[in-house]
């Protein structure tokens, strides 16, 4: 089962950055769970690359392959994905990484 | 405020390079504080990018200055409207993909909300800008947004497309264009139907404001106001042949026609 979690930004009137988990989403087979947030922001139909197949594939090619290799299509910096493989509810195994970092960028003049 | 030293990075949410990795930071500027995103070169998906006929990384990191630099050089509405881009060449970096675009964070969160109210002329001129540049992927999430409302294009490495290149599959991919060409309705895979009924009517039809710059691009020496030196000759090629037809049909070109 690979559990899903997306993770959306804010920028407000201010310049401050505000990230937010926005929606959580489980994987089994070709069965997805909404678990938590919004749901719009699912995209179960984003095509992601997989090297299983060597293509681009969405949930109805392979669910679990698809929600595995989801992260890899965000990089808009305002919305991104974790996927984590999860074989019990007991323990799980952090498969993907989450792409967002962050560096201090001090102006001089 | 992007003529900046040399940034120091630091692990923001995990201490493991990304996939697709984006930095977040700030710079301070004016008595505040502005959110920026950098996307070095190596976190572009090569796989993804190769499927939608973006073999060069450092072109995919271009376009997101070429995006800027156009829209900059059109002027309102749309210097208003696309997030600006500056491409970052970190201090002693001895590989070109620790290079890439330095974006400013637009205000507001991905996505329009529903039901668009208000949001009529901010995706008409959106619309006019992502048939201009040939986008590949502005699907809902790649934008940001506020009610006030405000809107802000992000993302443009998959862009300056040419004709056949793939475009993305997915239901609210065009998202402005296919706005104005009268859809209201995207119905998400697995998903809840998402109503933009709100919008008020809006037609391909250019408007003035359209035309001008329309004008203004090709009417130059064939630089396309200097757009052309970023991009490679086939990318320039049909820039201007979109620019062109646009012109000529006096409408704007619909999702995936590049």
């Amino acid at each position: 089962m690979i559990r899903l979690r997306i993770f959306i930004n804010e920028i407000g009137p201010d310049g401050e950055l505000t990230e937010r988990l926005a929606a959580e989403l489980d994987v089994r087979g070709q069965q997805l769970e909404f678990t938590a947030g919004d749901s719009r922001l699912v995209q179960v139909g984003m095509p992601v690359y997989s090297a299983k197949y060597g293509r681009l594939i969405d949930f109805d090619t392979d669910g679990e392959e698809w929600a595995r290799n989801l992260p890899s299509a965000y990089r808009s910096g305002a919305l991104y994905v974790t996927a984590e493989e999860v074989a019990d509810p007991g323990a799980s195994q952090h498969v993907e990484k989450l792409p967002a970092m962050a560096f201090a960028y001090q102006h001089r003049t | 405020m992007l003529d900046a030293p040399t940034p120091a990075y630091a692990p923001h949410h995990s201490p493991s390079a990304g996939v697709n990795s984006v930095l977040s930071g700030t710079a301070d500027h004016g008595g505040r504080r502005w959110t920026l995103f950098f996307k070095p070169l190596y976190g572009v998906d090569q796989p993804t990018a190769h499927a939608f006929g973006q073999d060069s990384v450092v072109d995919l990191g271009l376009h997101e200055v070429a995006a800027w630099w156009l829209a900059r050089e059109l002027g309102p509405p749309w210097s208003d409207l696309v997030a600006p881009a500056v491409w970052l060449d970190p201090p002693g970096a001895l590989d070109i993909r620790a290079s890439g675009p330095v974006i400013f964070g637009m205000g507001g969160a991905p996505g329009v909300p529903e039901p668009g109210v208000g949001f009529d002329q901010l995706v008409s001129d959106a619309a006019f800008f992502d048939a201009l540049i040939g986008s590949q992927d502005r699907h809902d999430g790649n934008l940001r947004s506020s009610r006030a409302p405000s809107l802000g294009l992000i993302d443009h490495g998959f862009a300056f497309a040419r004709p056949g290149d793939y475009h993305n599959s997915y239901p609210t991919a065009g998202f402005f264009q296919r706005l104005r060409f009268g859809q209201r309705q995207f119905a998400l895979w697995h998903g809840p139907v998402l109503d933009y009924s709100g919008v008020g009517p809006l037609s391909p039809a250019l408007a003035a404001h359209e035309q001008a710059a329309l004008a203004k691009l090709i009417g130059t020496s064939g630089d396309l106001l200097g757009i052309a030196q970023l991009l490679p000759d086939d990318r320039a090629q049909a820039l201007r042949e979109r620019a062109r037809r646009m012109h000529r049909a006096q409408e704007i070109l619909p999702a995936a026609d590049f």
